[in-house]
C-alpha cells in the first residue's frame, strides 16, 4: 500500500505541472486583456498611456517569460502573485475566500447525507411501495432542476412570500451574515444564511445519492447472508445498518470522494446566486477579467482537488473493502 | 415506528418555529443600505475603472469642483471656478495658459490633518510618475509647471492652449502625509495600499469596514469641515452580483436603494409596472435617468460598398428606429440622432434625421447602383450581393434583439444581415479595437459630460498598424471638415463658441453618417419612498455625489 501512495504522488507532480501549462496557455491564448476593456470606458485613453499600463501590469511580455515569472515565484518563493483585478495579494483574495467555499461544501455534504441516506435506505426497504414511486419522482425532478432556477426559486418563497414575526424575510435572500456581526459559524445569525445555499448546492447529489443507495441496498438485502442475519433472529435495524448498510455503503465511498471537487465548480452558480463569497464565484471573475494570477491559483486548486479526491477514492476503498489490495 | 415518526414531527416543528420567531430587525433609520451588483476592485480611485467603485467612494472624498445632477459645475473644494472672466485662468502669448486654484481654508483630511496646495502638487506628481499605471492623464500631462503661491492657492501652468483646463486635475486629491512614503516603495505598495486602513478620505463619509464579497460600511467622517455634513450616521453598500436576487433582496425590503450598477433596464421596466399595479415594493420607486452610454453601430468606411454615403444613409434609412425602442424599452430609451445625449452643453437636436423609409432607402441604394436582383436581394454592376456582417457581444440580449429586429426591417430593402457574436473580450481585445470587422460592429461607448469629439472621430484617432492600433477612430472616417472642427474645439476657450463649433459638427457628422446612432441607455435605480433627495446623474459622477444630504422622511 505504501509504494502505490508514493508511486501515486509522484505521478501527480508531472501531471499538475503539465495541467499548470495548459491552464495558463489556454488563458493566453484568449483576446483582450483588462486594459483593453478600461479603454471602452474612457475613449479618450492614448496609445502611450495603454502601452505605458500594459508595461506596468506585465501585459505585454509574451507567453514564456510570462509562465516561467509566475512559476518561479510560485514554486520557489511560494508567492502566488498580486491580483491585478482585486489590487490585493492571490494569497489574501484566496484566503478570504477559501474558508466560506469549504464552510458551504462541507454543509452541503453533510446536508445531503442526512437527507439522502435515509430516503435512500427507506426506498429500498420499501421498494415499489407508493412512497418508493413518489420518491423516485422527486429524484428525477431534482435532478432535471437547473440549480440556478433552483435557487432563484427558493428565494421567492423564503425570502419573499414567507414572512417571519417582525415582517422581514423568513430566511435572508442571499449573503454571508448579518451587517457588523462577529457571531461565530454555528450560531443561528450565522447559519440562517447558510441553509439554502447548502441546499440548493446540495440537491443533485441528494437525489443522485438517494437512488444510488437504493440500488445498492436492494442488490446487498437480497444477498444470502442477510437472510442468515435475519434467520439468526437479529432485529431488523441491526440487520439493515449493521450489515447491509455497511456493505452498501463501499461504492458510495468512492461516490463521496469524487463528489468534493465537483462541489467546488458547481458551487459557482450558488454562489452567484446567493451572493455568497467564495472561490467559485471567484475563478469566473477572475477569468472573465483575464487575472491571470488569481485564475491559475483557482484553476490549478480545483484541478488539484480532482487529482487528490480520486486518490483518496481508491485510497478510500481498499480501506473500506479488505478484499481489495494495492501493490 | 410511530415514536420514530413522532419524534421526526417534533423536531420539524420545533425548527419551524424557531425560524418563525426569530426574525431580522425593523427597518434602521440611522442607515442606509444600498444595493450594487458589482465590488469595486479597489477603493483606489486613481487605479479602478470600475464605475462600482466611483459609486462606493462618491461620498468619501471631495474634489475642486463636483458637478450636480443637471451636470452643473460647483465649487467643492476650491473657493471658485476659474474662468478666463473672473481672472484666475489667463491665456498667454505663445499659446500657454495659467489657471489659479484657491482653496477653501481649513478643509481637513480624516486624521484631521488640513489640506493644503502641496497635497494637489503630491497628487499631480502620482499622476505623473510613469511606474504607478494611473491611466487617466489628459489634463496632467499639460501642466509643465506646478507653481504653489502659498498654503491655499497654486497655480498650473499649461504648455498649450486647452479648453478643459478649469475642471481641476484628473484625479481627486490625496494626502500627502499618508502616501509618501507609500509612494516612494514603488508601485505595487501604491496598488496594495490598503485603503480601509490608510487615511484617504477627505469627503463627509469614511471607511468603517470593508468584508470583501459581502459589504462596505462608511460611517459620518467626524472631522470633515465642508459645508454639508452627514445626514444619516451610516451608509452601507451591500454587494450581490446576481441581478435577481439583487431585486429579491429589494423586494424582501432587505435594501434601501438599488444604484445604476444594478438592475438591467428589463428589471427596472419588471420592477416599475409592479409598483404601479401596487402588487409588491409599493414602498419604492424607479428611476429612469438617461445616461452618456451610447449604442450604435460602426461602419468600416475602407469597405468600397460603405465608402458611399448614400449607402449609409440608406441603411439608416431602413430601419424603424422609433419601433424598435417602443418595443424593446417602453420608451424609456429613445433613439438617438447623433453621438450627444440632450444633457450634454454641445448638444445640436437640429440635426438631419433619418426617419424610417424604405422608399428612400431604395431609392438612394438605386443611385449608388443597387438594384434588386431575382432572389430580393440588392445587386451592383459587378454582381455582389449586399450581404452584410454584423458583430456584437454574444450573451447581450438586447443586443440581439437588436440584430434581429434590424435583420427583419432590412430584408424588406434587399439587405441581408449575417450576425456574428463574440464574447466581450474578443468584440474588445480584437475585433473592434483593430478594425477586423468587415462591415459592422455594434457596441456602446461610455463618456464623460466633457466628452468631445477628437477621440472618436478626428482621423489622427484612426486605429493602424502602423501606430500600434492607437486611437478609437474604429469607423476610419477621413473628413477634413470634420478633422478641422474637432481641433478647434480643442483649443477654443470661449464656451459660446465652442458650442457653435459642437453644432456644426454635429450636423456634419449626421449627414456623413460614419455609424448608425441608435439610442441613449438608461441608469436604472431604484430608492424606497421614504428616502428624500436621492438624485441620479446619468453620466460617471456616482449617484452618491450628494449622499450626506440623503434623509429619512419621517
Amino acid at each position: 500500500m505504501q509504494r502505490y501512495l508514493i508511486r501515486r504522488i509522484l505521478q501527480m507532480i508531472p501531471l499538475l505541472f503539465f495541467l499548470s501549462i495548459l491552464i495558463f496557455l489556454i488563458m493566453f491564448l484568449m483576446p483582450g486583456d483588462p486594459i483593453d476593456m478600461m479603454v471602452m470606458g474612457n475613449p479618450n485613453l492614448k496609445a502611450e498611456d495603454i502601452a505605458r499600463l500594459k508595461k506596468v501590469w506585465g501585459f505585454d511580455d509574451p507567453f514564456p517569460l510570462r509562465y516561467y515569472k509566475w512559476l518561479r515565484q510560485a514554486v520557489l518563493h511560494g508567492d502566488l502573485g498580486f491580483s491585478y483585478h482585486w489590487k490585493v495579494p492571490v494569497i489574501q483574495i484566496v484566503g478570504e475566500r477559501l474558508p466560506n467555499t469549504l464552510v458551504l461544501m462541507t454543509a452541503s455534504l453533510l446536508l445531503s447525507l442526512l437527507i439522502a441516506v435515509p430516503l435512500g435506505i427507506f426506498s429500498a426497504r420499501r421498494q415499489y411501495s407508493f412512497a418508493d414511486y413518489l420518491l423516485t419522482v422527486f429524484a428525477f425532478i431534482g435532478q432535471a432542476m437547473p440549480t440556478f432556477w433552483f435557487g432563484l426559486m427558493m428565494i421567492l418563497v423564503f425570502s419573499i412570500f414567507l414572512k417571519n414575526s417582525s415582517g422581514g424575510p423568513l430566511l435572508p435572500p442571499g449573503g454571508m451574515m448579518d451587517i457588523g456581526s462577529t457571531a461565530s459559524i454555528f450560531s443561528w445569525g450565522r447559519l440562517k444564511y447558510l441553509i439554502m445555499p447548502a441546499f440548493v448546492l446540495g440537491l443533485h447529489n441528494i437525489t443522485s445519492w438517494m437512488r444510488f443507495i437504493r440500488s445498492t441496498m436492494l442488490e446487498v438485502i437480497n444477498q444470502d447472508y442477510i437472510r442468515t442475519a435475519r434467520a439468526k433472529g437479529l432485529k431488523e435495524r441491526v440487520v439493515i445498518y449493521k450489515h447491509a448498510f455497511r456493505n452498501a455503503m463501499i461504492p458510495m465511498i468512492t461516490l463521496l470522494a469524487m463528489s468534493i471537487p465537483s462541489l467546488v465548480g458547481g458551487a459557482t452558480l450558488t454562489e452567484t446566486v446567493f451572493a455568497w463569497n467564495g472561490i467559485g464565484r471567484m475563478t469566473y471573475d477572475s477569468v472573465m477579467n483575464k487575472d491571470y494570477s488569481v485564475a491559475m491559483a483557482s484553476l490549478m486548486f480545483s484541478a488539484i482537488m480532482v487529482v487528490v479526491g480520486n486518490l483518496l477514492a481508491d485510497i478510500m476503498y481498499a480501506v473500506v473493502d479488505p478484499r481489495v489490495r494495492y501493490d | 415506528m410511530k415514536k420514530r415518526l413522532a419524534i421526526t414531527l417534533t423536531m420539524v416543528l420545533v425548527l419551524a418555529l424557531a425560524l418563525i420567531a426569530n426574525g431580522f430587525a425593523a427597518r434602521n433609520l440611522k442607515e442606509i443600505i444600498i444595493g450594487m451588483a458589482q465590488e469595486p476592485d479597489t477603493l483606489n480611485n486613481m487605479l479602478s475603472d470600475m464605475s462600482a467603485t466611483s459609486q462606493a467612494v462618491g461620498g468619501l472624498t471631495d474634489d475642486l469642483l463636483e458637478r450636480d445632477a443637471n451636470w452643473k459645475l460647483f465649487p467643492q473644494m476650491a473657493t471658485k471656478i476659474p474662468t478666463i472672466e473672473n481672472g484666475l485662468w489667463k491665456v498667454l502669448p505663445g499659446e500657454k495658459m495659467q489657471v489659479t486654484w484657491q482653496l477653501k481654508k481649513g478643509l481637513r483630511w480624516r486624521d484631521g490633518k488640513e489640506i493644503t496646495a502641496e497635497d494637489f502638487k503630491f497628487t499631480w506628481e502620482v499622476i505623473m510618475n510613469d511606474d504607478l499605471g494611473v491611466p487617466s492623464r489628459e489634463v496632467s500631462e499639460l501642466i509643465e509647471k506646478f507653481e504653489i503661491k502659498d498654503k491655499y492657492t497654486f497655480v498650473l501652468h499649461f504648455k498649450q492652449l486647452y479648453h478643459l483646463a478649469n475642471l481641476g486635475l484628473d484625479y481627486n486629491p490625496i494626502p500627502k502625509h499618508i502616501f509618501e512614503p507609500i509612494v516612494k516603495s514603488g508601485a505595487k505598495a501604491f496598488a496594495e495600499a490598503d485603503f480601509t486602513k490608510v487615511a484617504f478620505e477627505n469627503g463627509p463619509y469614511m471607511v468603517k469596514e470593508w468584508v470583501r464579497g459581502s459589504h462596505l460600511v462608511t460611517v459620518a467622517n467626524p472631522k470633515y469641515a465642508g459645508s454639508e455634513k452627514a445626514k444619516v450616521p451610516t451608509v452601507i453598500f451591500r454587494f450581490i452580483s446576481n441581478t435577481n436576487t439583487l431585486m429579491a433582496n429589494l423586494l424582501a425590503g432587505a435594501v434601501d436603494m438599488l444604484n445604476p450598477v444594478g438592475l438591467t433596464l428589463d428589471q427596472g421596466l419588471a420592477l416599475d409596472k409592479m409598483i404601479r399595479d401596487q402588487k409588491r415594493a409599493t414602498d419604492y420607486t424607479v428611476q429612469f435617468t438617461t445616461a452618456l452610454t451610447w449604442e450604435h453601430i460602426d461602419f468600416n468606411l475602407d469597405n468600397p460598398w460603405l465608402k458611399d454615403k448614400r449607402v449609409r444613409q440608406a441603411l439608416v434609412y431602413g430601419i424603424d428606429r422609433q419601433a424598435m425602442v417602443d418595443a424593446l424599452f417602453e420608451g424609456k430609451q429613445f433613439v438617438s440622432h447623433s453621438y450627444l445625449p440632450p444633457k450634454h452643453y454641445g448638444y445640436n437636436p437640429n440635426v438631419k434625421q433619418y426617419e424610417y423609409n424604405p422608399t428612400k432607402a431604395v431609392e438612394l441604394l438605386a443611385a449608388a447602383g443597387w438594384k434588386k436582383g431575382s432572389d430580393g436581394i440588392m445587386e451592383n454592376a459587378k454582381g455582389e450581393k449586399m450581404i452584410l456582417t454584423i458583430h456584437t457581444t454574444a450573451g447581450n440580449a438586447v443586443r440581439e434583439k437588436v440584430e434581429m429586429i434590424i435583420k427583419d426591417q432590412w430584408k424588406k430593402i434587399g439587405v441581408e444581415l449575417k450576425i456574428e457574436n463574440v464574447p466581450s473580450t474578443v468584440l474588445f481585445g480584437d475585433i473592434s479595437p483593430m478594425r477586423n470587422f468587415e462591415h459592422m460592429t455594434m457596441y456602446a461607448w461610455t463618456s464623460p459630460p466633457t466628452t468631445n469629439p477628437y477621440g472618436l472621430w478626428d482621423s489622427s484617432q484612426i486605429p493602424t498598424a502602423e501606430n500600434s492600433y492607437a486611437g478609437q477612430n474604429r469607423p476610419g472616417w477621413r473628413n477634413a471638415k470634420s478633422d478641422e472642427l474637432c481641433r478647434a474645439i480643442l483649443k477654443e476657450l470661449d464656451e459660446k463658441k465652442r458650442i457653435a463649433l459642437f453644432h456644426e459638427h454635429q450636423v456634419l457628422w449626421a449627414e456623413e453618417l460614419p455609424a448608425i446612432p441608435l439610442y441613449f441607455r438608461v441608469d436604472v435605480s431604484a430608492t424606497h419612498k421614504s428616502l428624500k433627495n436621492v438624485m441620479p446623474t446619468g453620466n460617471t459622477t456616482p449617484i452618491t455625489w450628494n449622499v450626506q444630504n440623503w434623509s429619512w422622511a419621517n
